[in-house]
This record gives structure tokens, C-alpha cells and sequence, in this order.
């Protein structure tokens, strides 16, 4: 009988204090499922939009309220949408903030549901992608499936992001991609947002295996600091979720 | 690699305009191109330009300085154009654009209403520059302004992404061959490359403007060439942005246009002051 354990490391960029964070994890505090289906969702906020921070929280707590669904994102847009314009009308504004919550904000999300049954011997999972966040399925260091970008190519072109602004969303339906899979028990994946995922599918096996000891969050902060250094990851916010199967 | 170092606010660049405001600037833009008094065109183009600028650089927690601004007027004089309480400012970081419009105007523009119709929306409009025509076209004296300017913000910010310099006017210079100031002013540098040249030539004629030429082969006389020669050549980045946008582009192609009318020169702007690398 398999369970489910997850923990959560990020980063803000470097030289950006952790108000300008705008990624965004749900739950936000490590979980534990021995029976019965456990959500998670990471978000990544664009940062050529405004109060993107915001909106990325709004939608990661919205997919684990089951408010997303898989075959339709968009069916409760609107509602959602007005939490954040709600939560940004609740102060005033300058005029140039006015004007780019016109613009609307924009995140990419990840949605991931794994069940453990009681009486099984596998953990079954279901993910949701808007965007370049990533998962990857680890058992030992063989990467057994990479969800939605498979290639460090794969980034770089602009992602189809989720918007508070209704006629911003007209791809989303369309670009929205789903996988489902099984993992065993000593499996493990990881979510990552997009520098993070990049460096990931962009390093060699050998590198790739740090990501084994990020359970503990010094050595993480101290590896991401390490790799910003070297030029292998680009200086932005960084998110990793881990997923256990025990 | 030049043209690659990352826009931050420690690490800021920045954006300086020259603005001609000869008399000749009263005159209209050439019917191919639209009507309007081209002062006035290039006055909102500039003020929306900042206005885009400003909103670019705005975050939850406010503006981001990553890039100082400045706007230069030659014509009877030559001087700081900023009015409001930045007037008689080279350079301002972006976050003082910002607070400090000289007023903020309101007007209307057509919005979606979400049902496939359009509706009317008040806006605010900030305005940091007037439109002005008179006098003559102190070029070469604006662009030795515009040099000692900018060697001193240099010596401010040494690994800058390079200062872009966008020069915009509608007849010859009055105060000699601006080439020697223009080749000073593009001699300026960061450890990531030279200051950027574009020139942005207004037309009161019917003639359909040359965009991004990459020789001179077709321009129509001494004194196109002459902005041709002393403009920059498009960095890579730049020959993307203006690929996206439709432009047939090479490596030889400058920051350059010639006879542009408005929308011309807003898509020249835009083109211009798009973000490299901006974090």
C-alpha cells in the first residue's frame, strides 16, 4: 500500500526580495496521503504583467479546489478572474497600475492529482499543463516521463499562458495538454517552473542528480546559488515540488 | 557577445530621443501617411511611448528602474524637453517618468466589450512632452548634447545593455554636416557594445516610406544618405523584433527610415525600445 509524501523548496530571483516571488505552490505546506486522491498545482506569473503574483496563487488554490477541470479550464474563468480583480481593486492605484490591470496578468500552470488506494500497489497520476511549468517521473536516475516540455528546446517559444482577461484565453482550451501515468513505490517526481525545468533537461544525467538531495532546503538554496553562478540556470524565481511514492 | 548584457534595475539601460521641433515640424505629414501636424504625431507618439514604457517597467510593489529616459528638443534652442516639475532633466530613471507627467489628460478610446463589440472607454493619458515648431535644426549641436550626456550616465553604468539613441526629424541640419557628432556620439560605449544610432526621417511628401534599408542604393538624395551613413546597424535582437514585425531585414540593415509617416514612426518606436533581455 503505497503513500504519498510531498515537500516544496523555491527561490526567488537573485537580487529580488521574496515580495517579487511570483511563483506560486498549493498546498503550501509539505502533505502526506496514505488513501484517497492528494492535488497539487504550481504556477508561474509572467513578469512583463502586473500583480501576476497574485494571480498565480489564486490559480494554483483554485485547481486543488477542483475549479479547473481538465477537459474544460476556462469553465469557472470568469469567476476566478474576479478574485483577482477583487483582491487588486481592494487598494488605489496610480494610473500606470490602473492601466496594467487593463492589460490583465498571466501565469502558466501545473495541475497533478495522485491517487494511492489502500489496496493497491501503484499511485496513479493525473496532470493538467497551461504553459512551460514541468513534471518530470524519476525512478532512480532514469527520467521516465517529462510533462508537457520533453526538450530543453521545447522553451523558449512563448507559451500559451492562462489570463484574467477572457479574449486573452482563446488558445488556452486548445493548448491545454494532459498525461496520465503510474508510479511505484521508491518512484519520484518533480515539478519545477521554467528555469528550473530548463536546466534540468538541459544537463547530463550526472548534474541532473542533484535534484536527489533537495529534500533538504539548504543544500537546494545552496545548489541554485551555485548553478545561477555558473550560467547553467537562469536567474529567475525557481519552484520544485517533490512527490514521493513510499 | 555584445548586445546580450541583462536589463536590471542594478544594471539599468537606457533610451534618449532627439526631437526636431523646427518650424518645419507645424507642417502636416504627407497625405500617403496620414494627417496631423507631424509636432504633434511625434509628440503622442513619444509621450505614449513613455506611457508604454512606464507601464512595462510596473510591478505589485511599483516601477522598476530598468531604464533611465531622457528627451532632448533641438530647434530654436536646444534643450531638455521634459515639461511639468522634470523639465530641465537629461536623464530620469523611469520610476520619476512615472510620477512626474507633467498632467495626466483623459480621453476616449475603443475598447472590446467582450460580446464582439467595441465600447468607449475613458483613459487616462499622462503627457511628459509638448509639441513644439519653431526655429531652425540644430542637429549636430543636439547630438554633441546628447554625446556629453550620455558619457557621463556611462561612466555611471559601465556594463549597461548600450544606450539607444533615437534621433527623429523632418529636414537637413542648419548647423553644419552632423556626421563627425554623430560618429563621437556612436564611439561611446559599455563593456557590451556601442551606443546605438537610429535615425527617423519625417516626411510631408506622398512617398511611401524606406524602412530599415540596408544600403543606400535607393535613397533619393545626399541628404537621406547622409542619416543612412550615421545610423547604426540593426543587432541581432533587433532584426528579430523587426522580423516578427514583417520587416525584411540582413545584418547590413540600419535604424534607420526615411519619409515615415505615423505609423511609421510608431512601429520604428516600438521596434526600437523593445526589451533585449529584460529581468
Amino acid at each position: 500500500m503505497p503513500s504519498i509524501q510531498t515537500s516544496v523548496h523555491w527561490s526567488t530571483k537573485a537580487g529580488n526580495s521574496i515580495e517579487e516571488y511570483e511563483d506560486a505552490f498549493w498546498p503550501s505546506r509539505p502533505c502526506e496521503r496514505r488513501d484517497g486522491e492528494l492535488r497539487l498545482a504550481v504556477a508561474d506569473g509572467a513578469t512583463e504583467t502586473s500583480f501576476s503574483r497574485e494571480w498565480a496563487q489564486i490559480l494554483t488554490k483554485a485547481w486543488c479546489d477542483g475549479e479547473i477541470p481538465d477537459a474544460d479550464p476556462l469553465r469557472h474563468g470568469s469567476c476566478i478572474s474576479e478574485r483577482w480583480r477583487a483582491a487588486i481593486n481592494s487598494r488605489p492605484l496610480p494610473w500606470y497600475a490602473e492601466e496594467k490591470v487593463l492589460h490583465g496578468a498571466f501565469a502558466a500552470l501545473l495541475g497533478l492529482r495522485v491517487l494511492a488506494t489502500s489496496t493497491g500497489t501503484s499511485a496513479y497520476w493525473r496532470a493538467m499543463a497551461i504553459g512551460d511549468t514541468c513534471l518530470f517521473v524519476m525512478r532512480g536516475q532514469t527520467l521516465r516521463a517529462a510533462f508537457p516540455l520533453t526538450t530543453a528546446d521545447d522553451f523558449g517559444r512563448s507559451p500559451v499562458l492562462i489570463s484574467t482577461r477572457e479574449n486573452s484565453n482563446a488558445h488556452v482550451a486548445n493548448s491545454c495538454l494532459r498525461r496520465a501515468g503510474r508510479m511505484r513505490p521508491g518512484d519520484k517526481m518533480y515539478l519545477m517552473t521554467d528555469a528550473l525545468a530548463h536546466w534540468f533537461l538541459s544537463s547530463p544525467v550526472e548534474v541532473r542528480g542533484l535534484a536527489d538531495r533537495w529534500s533538504n532546503g539548504e543544500t537546494f538554496l545552496e545548489d541554485v546559488a551555485d548553478l545561477r553562478a555558473s550560467g547553467t540556470l537562469k536567474n529567475d524565481d525557481v519552484t520544485f515540488v517533490r512527490v514521493d511514492v513510499l | 557577445m555584445t548586445y546580450s548584457a541583462e536589463v536590471s534595475r542594478g544594471n539599468p539601460s537606457c533610451f534618449f530621443f532627439l526631437i526636431d521641433r523646427s518650424g518645419s515640424m507645424d507642417d502636416p505629414f504627407g497625405a500617403a501617411n496620414g494627417a496631423g501636424r507631424k509636432a504633434e504625431g511625434v509628440a503622442d507618439a513619444i509621450n505614449r511611448l513613455l506611457q508604454n514604457l512606464v507601464i512595462k517597467c510596473a510591478k505589485s510593489e511599483g516601477i522598476r528602474d530598468y531604464y533611465h529616459l531622457g528627451v532632448l528638443g533641438y530647434g530654436g534652442a536646444v534643450g531638455p524637453a521634459f515639461g511639468g516639475s522634470l523639465q530641465g532633466k537629461d536623464l530620469v530613471p523611469v520610476s520619476e517618468i512615472a510620477e512626474h507627467p507633467a498632467r495626466i489628460e483623459e480621453r476616449t478610446k475603443k475598447v472590446e466589450d467582450g460580446a464582439g463589440g467595441l465600447v468607449d472607454q475613458t483613459v487616462k493619458f499622462p503627457v511628459w512632452f509638448d509639441a513644439v515648431a519653431k526655429g531652425g535644426t540644430p542637429m549636430t549641436e543636439a547630438l554633441r548634447r546628447a554625446t556629453g550626456i550620455l558619457s557621463t550616465w556611462l561612466d555611471d553604468h559601465p556594463s549597461c545593455f548600450p544606450p539607444i539613441v533615437i534621433n527623429i526629424t523632418d529636414g537637413e541640419s542648419t548647423d553644419g554636416d552632423p556626421a563627425q557628432a554623430a560618429e563621437g556620439l556612436k564611439n561611446l560605449r559599455s563593456d557590451d557594445g556601442n551606443v546605438l544610432l537610429f535615425n527617423l526621417h519625417l516626411s510631408s511628401e506622398r512617398a511611401a516610406p524606406i524602412e530599415f534599408p540596408d544600403s543606400d542604393g535607393e535613397l533619393p538624395d545626399r541628404y537621406a544618405r547622409l542619416l543612412f551613413g550615421i545610423s547604426s546597424l540593426l543587432p541581432d535582437y533587433i532584426q528579430r523584433v523587426a522580423q516578427s514585425e514583417g520587416y525584411a531585414v540582413s545584418d547590413a540593415s540600419r535604424g534607420f527610415a526615411f519619409n515615415a509617416g505615423m505609423v511609421s514612426l510608431v512601429r520604428f518606436l516600438d521596434i526600437g525600445t523593445r526589451p533585449s533581455n529584460l529581468r
